[in-house]
């Protein structure tokens, strides 16, 4: 089901009314309710990999119930390797196999043995990427003794398949989130406001922006050898909005959606987009992914203790798994890998951890010196994101070829010009407000929140109206991450 | 909780008002003329935005023009049904060209605005009928070709920037260098040749609408209406042969295509009259029409 669609439409009141009228009173079934609608939810999309879910689930329950009672060091590490294995097994089975395959054979023709082997045809289960490293993290905790196991089999499933984040994330912390299916849940009004609004918003982000950059992006991108220098700057540019729109907006609904089930889930972007540095941009894009490899691969690696070479190494393998999370292809790894290069001064001078405040703090406008380092970090970026929107690496180098050719400067040519113009003018409109909410968890939550009733209303219908008239409603189109 | 659903539905509330307020802004420059019909004709004409330029030149012989822009054969079947429960009508005039039967017609129809013209017996469940007789034609928020048309108003007003310094009319046809003429034809061209086949539901809607009028003792008579010369020589034998299933059905069909190939200076554009050719080519057809009937 997608968030963007009718039926979530119809679900999400249903929902909530069963959720606050009908098992208001009790807990244990309230969990059991978000249980079942999330396995609906799951469902409505493929019911087939509900099985995975509820397999992941179970093993990862009872290996945590083990692990609490096991006070061995070796069997706590046995039963951590087993739960490893089995998450990054499903993972890698559905995931990566082919691209393991594919790249042996390769490998083994390069070497002048070649050898037939037939790939299989699989399907990626949605959201596996993320409620894997979701419940990775619960047996991680757990053996860390950082978080008790849960005996509690119904709040552990709702945990796992909690349906605003089983899809795309944020990949949530078993510390933060489990905790909270343990606490009666009283009905707050601002929160549930609050809610509404960053749904609101994510809805704009999505179909107003994201699925309108998407139709230039792909149509460029798919096309690049027809088009100039200028026409895939432009191709690129659309995509790093498509992709900011479709990913942080699936994350405001998400978000916001739990809110209104008395739910608090992690910030998953800070405008990155107003990023001073490649090291801030990590620190604001796809936090929760971030900081979930910060806490269990990059730390336990070393982090940026000890020598310089060690520091360097654990930025790289950070980065490049980073690129494959992403998906099995060589394009992710490349893009893994410029951004690890792109880090790599701010690292080396120390630097990395410069930029913690909000861009052009207690101003209006960034300082001179700001506005640089916000546009050159964003063309990096730019840059970067078009090896993860290419096909492979081949049309990748094809496109950058294309791009910087000496037809770089001349005038793009739409031929749905006044489709092109009006969707420019959107994105500048979006970065004002995102500039001016860039304090807040996201845009409009403090918007007007010191104007009266009147005003922040006639904010809200005019969004709505925005999302009505502009937003790409041709078809329900899926978000990006899905595919991961 | 009790504030929050009584913010909720105040806000609802608000949208319902705005909803309103839009609903009868789109009524007034987009549904209103479509639904303007005269019932005391016994003589139509349905046709798509080809028949529009005809006007109410028609009304000299006595048949009234319900052509809309973009009519699909859909939504002149649903004309059709209307005019059999609300008037006497005897003689039905359609248009038959290359592009009737094509894909693209099935997008671009007008099939919002057409409900207005449907009844329950209509549709095959209540469901349906409801929503789109009343859901989408009522709430804008569920329309998307409301939405499309709001949105291509905002576009050509405030981003075609040669009316910010005043309206410049649009070059005539006839005053456009040929190689325009050509691209612009080889554009139309695109979007109604792109595939090869003809529309199943296009197809099936002119079935029913022959055996519709042959159920009702309807006099049904095919019209190919004039296009260009550069468009004419562009579609070449590129039809999806609407009007072979007319003869096939042994219903008349009059071929105009070609007709008014030497005059540009009647055309809007590759295809379709302006508002001059209109009123010829009405006195073209329905002559020719008295003549052979």
């Amino acid at each position: 089901m997608l968030f963007n669609s009718l039926d979530f439409a119809v679900f999400l009141p249903i929902v909530f009314f069963l959720y606050w009228f009908v098992f208001k009173n009790n807990l244990r079934s309230q969990n059991l309710l978000i249980v079942v609608v999330s396995y609906v939810f799951y469902g409505w999309w493929d019911w087939r990999f509900l099985a995975l879910i509820a397999f992941s689930t179970l093993i990862d329950f009872l290996i945590g119930i083990e692990l609490g009672k096991e006070g061995d060091k070796l069997k706590r590490r046995g039963l951590l390797i087993v739960s490893v294995l089995v998450n990054i097994g499903f993972l890698g089975f559905f995931k990566y196999y082919n691209f393991f395959l594919d790249n042996f054979t390769a490998a083994f023709s390069i070497a002048g043995m070649p050898i037939q082997v037939n790939s299989l045809n699989i399907i990626l289960p949605v959201g596996i990427s993320f409620y894997t490293f979701q419940t990775l993290s619960y047996s991680i905790d757990v053996y860390r003794r950082k978080l008790e196991p849960t005996r509690d089999w119904i709040s552990f499933t709702a945990f796992v398949s909690f349906f605003p984040q089983l899809m795309a994330g944020p990949i949530e912390r078993a510390t933060n989130l489990l905790p909270q299916f343990y606490k009666k849940r009283v009905f707050d009004s601002s929160l549930a406001i609050d809610g509404l609004r960053q749904i609101l918003w994510g809805l704009f982000k999505k179909m107003v922006i994201a699925d309108n950059c998407a139709e230039y992006a792909n149509l460029i991108f798919n096309n690049s050898s027809e088009y100039s220098g200028s026409m895939l700057v432009l191709g690129a540019f659309f995509f790093a909005f498509q992709i900011y729109g479709d990913f942080s907006g699936y994350s405001d609904i998400a978000i916001g959606t739990s809110r209104l089930f008395g739910f608090s889930l992690m910030q998953n972007f800070a405008f990155p987009y107003f990023s001073r540095d490649i090291a801030e941009f990590w620190r604001r894009w796809h936090m929760s992914l971030t900081t979930w490899f910060r806490d269990y691969v990059y730390i336990p690696l070393g982090g940026s203790r000890g020598s310089l070479y060690g520091k360097i190494r654990n930025t790289f393998i950070i980065f490049l798994v980073s690129g494959f999370w992403h998906g099995a292809n060589w394009t992710f790894i490349v893009w893994g890998a410029l951004n690890a290069l792109y880090f790599l001064p701010s690292l080396i001078s120390g630097k990395n951890r410069k930029n913690l405040n909000v861009p052009a703090e207690g101003s209006r406008l960034p300082s001179f010196k700001e506005t640089v380092s916000i546009l050159s970090t964003f063309m990096l970026t730019v840059f970067a994101w078009i090896f993860f929107r290419a096909e492979n690496m081949t049309h990748a180098m094809s496109y950058i070829g294309g791009m910087f050719s000496e037809d770089l400067f001349s005038i793009p040519n739409f031929t749905n010009l006044k489709g092109a113009v009006t969707l420019l003018v959107l994105i500048a409109g979006f970065i004002i407000i995102e500039w001016k909410g860039r304090g807040g968890q996201y845009a409009i939550s403090k918007f007007g929140i010191k104007r009266s009733r009147v005003f922040r209303w006639s904010m809200y219908l005019l969004i709505i109206l925005a999302i009505d008239i502009f937003g790409n409603t041709s078809e329900e189109i899926e978000f990006i991450y899905f595919q991961f | 909780m009790k504030s929050f659903l009584n913010k909720l539905s105040f806000f609802f509330i608000i949208l319902l008002i705005l909803n309103v307020l839009l609903f009868f802004l789109i009524k007034a420059f987009y549904i209103k003329d479509y639904e303007d019909v005269d019932l005391e004709f016994s003589s139509f004409l349905l046709a798509d935005s080809h028949g529009v330029p005809i006007g109410d030149f028609s009304e000299k012989y006595d048949v009234h023009n319900f052509s809309g822009q973009s009519d699909s054969y859909l939504d002149m079947e649903r004309k059709l049904k209307y005019l059999i429960r609300n008037s006497k009508v005897s003689t039905i005039y359609i248009s038959v060209d290359d592009h009737t039967l094509s894909p693209t017609r099935e997008n671009q129809n007008n099939l919002d605005r057409s409900a207005f013209y449907t009844s329950k017996e209509d549709y095959s469940n209540y469901f349906d009928f409801i929503n789109d007789k009343y859901l989408k034609y009522y709430l804008i928020f569920l329309n998307d070709r409301y939405s499309l048309v709001i949105k291509n108003f905002i576009q050509e007003e405030l981003f075609t920037f040669s009316k910010w310094g005043g309206r410049i009319s649009r070059k005539q046809w006839e005053d456009l260098p040929i190689e325009v003429q050509k691209e612009k034809s080889r554009s139309r061209f695109k979007n109604y040749f792109e595939k090869p086949i003809a529309s199943e539901k296009m197809i099936t809607a002119l079935q029913r609408i022959i055996s519709t009028c042959k159920s009702n003792n309807i006099k049904l008579i095919g019209v190919r209406f004039p296009v260009s010369k550069v468009y004419f020589a562009m579609l070449e034998k590129n039809s999806y042969h609407a009007d072979s299933l007319f003869l096939k059905n042994n219903i008349l069909v009059f071929d105009f295509d070609n007709r008014l190939i030497e005059v540009d200076s009647l055309f809007r554009d590759m295809d379709h009259l302006d508002r001059e050719g209109g009123e010829v080519f009405s006195n073209i057809l329905f002559d020719s029409l008295k003549n052979t009937l």
